[in-house]
Order: structure tokens, then sequence, then C-alpha cells
């Protein structure tokens, strides 16, 4: 087909059987080197092609009948695999008051930051139209996810590491917030890093997906580097506002209400 | 009386029945050790909480008071000190901070250093520096605040016999002359003989002997 215009071009079904070639091509080395991972691949390409099949036909049937409750609902099974896959993805082990503060966060600071950017930014009317909410909505929580799960880790095993550090500093009269700042500091930093790294190399070193999507969908590249600023500065601050809150209320399930620290410090 | 414990039992590792502490300027905690004598000085400066009994401060309960406000008039230099800052300097503007306290000098954090026979310069590196120099740069960002109680865990233990004697004569000194009281655990009771006017024998989690 001629791309013409700035049409998409469409896949007909014959096609995209041709492109499953890579995957033939990748199971014949894979095979011939005796790697011994063939089937692994072919399983990861089968579930690849029935889960999006099946989120294919969900959007669809989304997108044709809008309705605020699908949309809420689809918003709270996001936020659950999100959670779950911190608690999933974090090495250390966390303590019940970690894990709520760590579910809390990621649901006050993504939502707000969500809300803000659909209706502030985008000006979304209704507020629940799926075509921008979902997509939006997983690009905000994904990365939250990301910068939650570095900075909980990073918390929890600075704290570990040397609690007699933050105990000196209580001796000499630190509140808890001050005898835990560098740490706190650093585990923030550590979190916000990657989104901040990918803003230096973005435009340059790659070309984001969101707006690789658009263009290819026949969006002009200065509208689409518009939704992509305007979505990296949503991002970033939801990554910035539910690390914040990890940080600040994480470092509160350190202590009891007598500003002790509930990590034996003794040595 | 500045401290009183009435039954106080903390684990398996402390149970005190009666003790009382801190009426003299100088107060030694002696005994051997795993007996319990860091966990006193733990629970004096409220960073743990007995299971059992009652710890009173100035005829106060500890727990009436707010954290901070106790943490204000008793704090602790523990035995291996860690440091807060980069330099020596920041060592003390730390603890300046930490206790919101301001107005110092750099005059004022050498004389310190001066008072502690450091020979370091307050830019140093203070990771760098030797376990005792370390220690005595802890205990001296400690005086700079000037705490009506310190509680002090083997300030010497880290240092040589001359060092040892020297900085234990001084704090007697300081102790006499100055508003804050001090208890101390001390590894080698003989040393502290002269300057502590109680004496306190701390052996598998019980008072052993008074003097």
């Amino acid at each position: 087909m001629e791309a013409a215009n700035d049409a998409v071009i469409d896949i007909p079904l014959i096609q995209l059987i041709i492109a499953y070639v890579f995957v033939l091509v990748l199971v014949a080395i894979v095979k011939s080197q005796n790697i011994g991972r063939e089937k692994q691949v072919l399983i990861a390409a089968t579930r690849m092609t029935l889960q999006l099949v099946l989120i294919g036909f969900v959007l669809e049937y989304i997108f044709e009948a809008p309705h605020p409750a699908i949309t809420l609902l689809i918003l709270l099974v996001m936020q659950g695999f999100a959670i779950q896959n911190i608690f999933a993805r974090v090495s250390t082990k966390l303590s019940f008051d970690m894990k709520k503060t760590v579910g809390f966060s990621m649901a006050a600071g993504t939502i707000f930051s969500l809300f803000f950017f659909l209706l502030a930014v985008i000006g979304l009317d209704p507020w629940y139209y799926p075509r921008y909410f979902i997509p939006i909505g997983g690009m905000i929580i994904g990365n939250s996810m990301t910068g939650i799960s570095l900075g909980v880790e990073h918390l929890v095993n600075e704290i570990k590491k040397d609690p007699a550090r933050i105990e000196n500093a209580l001796m000499l009269g630190a509140s808890p917030t001050q005898a835990t700042r560098s740490v706190a500091n650093q585990a923030f930093y550590n979190a916000v890093l990657p989104t901040i790294n990918s803003m230096i190399g973005m435009g340059i070193i790659f070309l984001p997906g969101m707006m690789t999507g658009q263009i290819l969908s026949g969006v002009d590249p200065l509208l689409a580097i518009r939704y992509q600023i305007a979505i990296m500065m949503g991002i970033l601050g939801s990554v910035t506002l539910t690390v914040f809150l990890l940080v600040r209320l994480g470092i509160r399930t350190y202590f009891n209400d007598r500003m002790q620290l509930q990590v034996d410090a003794e040595e | 009386m500045l401290f009183e414990l009435e039954n106080v039992v903390y684990k398996d590792i402390l149970n005190i029945e009666s003790l009382q502490l801190g009426e003299s300027d100088l107060t030694a905690l002696s005994g051997p050790s795993g007996g319990g004598k860091t966990t006193l000085l733990r629970l004096l400066a409220n960073l743990i909480s007995p299971d059992e009994g009652v710890i009173y401060y100035k005829g106060k309960k500890l727990e009436s008071y707010p954290p901070l406000e106790l943490r204000e008039k008793v704090k602790m230099l523990a035995q291996n000190p860690r440091m807060l800052g980069d330099t020596i300097r920041s060592e003390f503007e730390q603890a300046a901070e930490f206790a919101r306290q301001d107005g110092y000098s750099d005059q004022d954090y050498q004389e310190l250093m001066d008072l502690m026979n450091l020979d370091k310069k307050l830019e140093d590196d203070s990771e760098e520096l030797s376990g005792g120099e370390k220690q005595r740069v802890a205990l001296a960002r400690l005086m700079l605040l000037e705490p009506e109680m310190m509680l002090l865990d083997e300030p010497t233990a880290s240092l040589d016999i001359d060092n040892e004697k020297y900085l234990l004569d001084f704090l007697g000194h300081r102790a006499r002359q100055a508003g804050s009281k001090i208890i101390m655990v001390t590894h080698a009771p003989e040393l502290t003989e002269d300057i502590a006017q109680q004496q306190v024998i701390i052996e598998d989690g019980r008072v052993k002997g008074e003097e």
C-alpha cells in the first residue's frame, strides 16, 4: 500500500502473519545453536499475541461505549497490578506498614497527577473518555511504579545498613526527620533519577514510544511533541509526588510515638 | 535525684528493682561486658522504653516528656560514634542544627578540639579519622551543645592510656564546673575512682554494687 498523505497504513492479516517470520528465524537460530530456549521464545510470542488481541477487543469495547464506572474500574485494576508489581520487584522484605505506605503513596500521587493532567492540561471532556484516560493513566502509573520500587528499596536498605547512624543523630536531639534526612534525600534522588535521565536523552538518543506511535498514526510531529512534553511533565510530577509521599510517610513507619527508631541499632 | 528507676525490666537484658542515678556530678557505671550497661544508657536516653517499670527524670516520668524536649536535656554519646557530616566542622554544625542551637563559631569548635587534645583541622575529612579521634570529635560535638545531662558510653574506649587519663580528668573537671552532669559507662572502674562520686556496678542486668 502506498503511504499516501497522513493516513495510517493498514496491516492486513496476511502481512501480519508474515511478521511471525522473525519468530521462526529466532527459533531456528536458538535451535541450531543448541541454546535450548525455543520453547520460551514460542511461549513469549504466543502470550504477547493473545494478551494484545484480548486487550484490543477490550479497548474497542470500552471506546465504543465510554462509561465512568468502567474507566474507574480499569484505573483500579492498573493500580492493583502496579502495587503488586512493586511488592514483587523489591528484593527486601517490606513491613505491613511500609506496604500500606507504598499503596497509599501510589494511589494518592498517581490519581492526583492523572486528574490534574487530564483536566488542566488536556482539558478532557468528559473526564472519563477512555481513549485518553487509559493510555495516559498507564504511562503515569507505570513510571511512578518504577520510581516507588527504586525509592522503597533504597530507603529500606539504607536504614537497615546503619541504623546506629540515625540513632547517633537522635542522641544529639535530632527529630526523626532530621535524623533520616540524608537517607531520605538519597532514596528520593535514586527514585527520580531515571525519569530525569530519560528527559535528558529524549529526542536525541531515542524517540519516546508515545510520540513515535502518534507520528505513525498520522499526527503532525509538532503536535506529537506537545503531547510528549506534556506527558513527560505529568510523569515527572507523578513520580516526584508519589516518591515524596513514600519517603516522608515511609520514614515514619520506622519510628514510634516516642521518636524511637524501631530497628535494632545496638552493637 | 535526676534519674530514678523503679522495677525496670527490659527484655531479658535488664532487671533493676531500684536505682537512683546522676545526683552527683559524675556517675560511673561499670561491670562485665554484656551486663546491660549500654542498655541502661539507652533507656535513660529514651532510645528504647522499658517493658515494665518506670523511669523518672527530675521527678517526672520519662514518657510524660515530649521526646524532643527530653532529648534537649539528656544527650548521649555512643561507644562507636558515627560521623554525621563530611568534615570536622560539619560535625559541629550538624550537632548544632539537630539541637536547634546556633551562634557558634570556628573558634568555639577549635577550643573544644584543643580541649580534646585533637591535633586536627576543622576542614579535615571526618570519615578519615581513627576510632579514637572519631570518639573525641563526637564527644566534642556533644559538649558544644552543653546538655544538662550527658550519657557517655565508654568515651575513652578507643584511646591510648595517656589520652584516656587526660580525658577522664578533663571530664571530671568539666562535670564539677559546668552545668552538665555526666553518667558514663567505663570499662576500667579503677580509672574513674578519683573523678566519680557515685560508682554503680551492673552485672547480668542487675545492680551488683553501689558506692
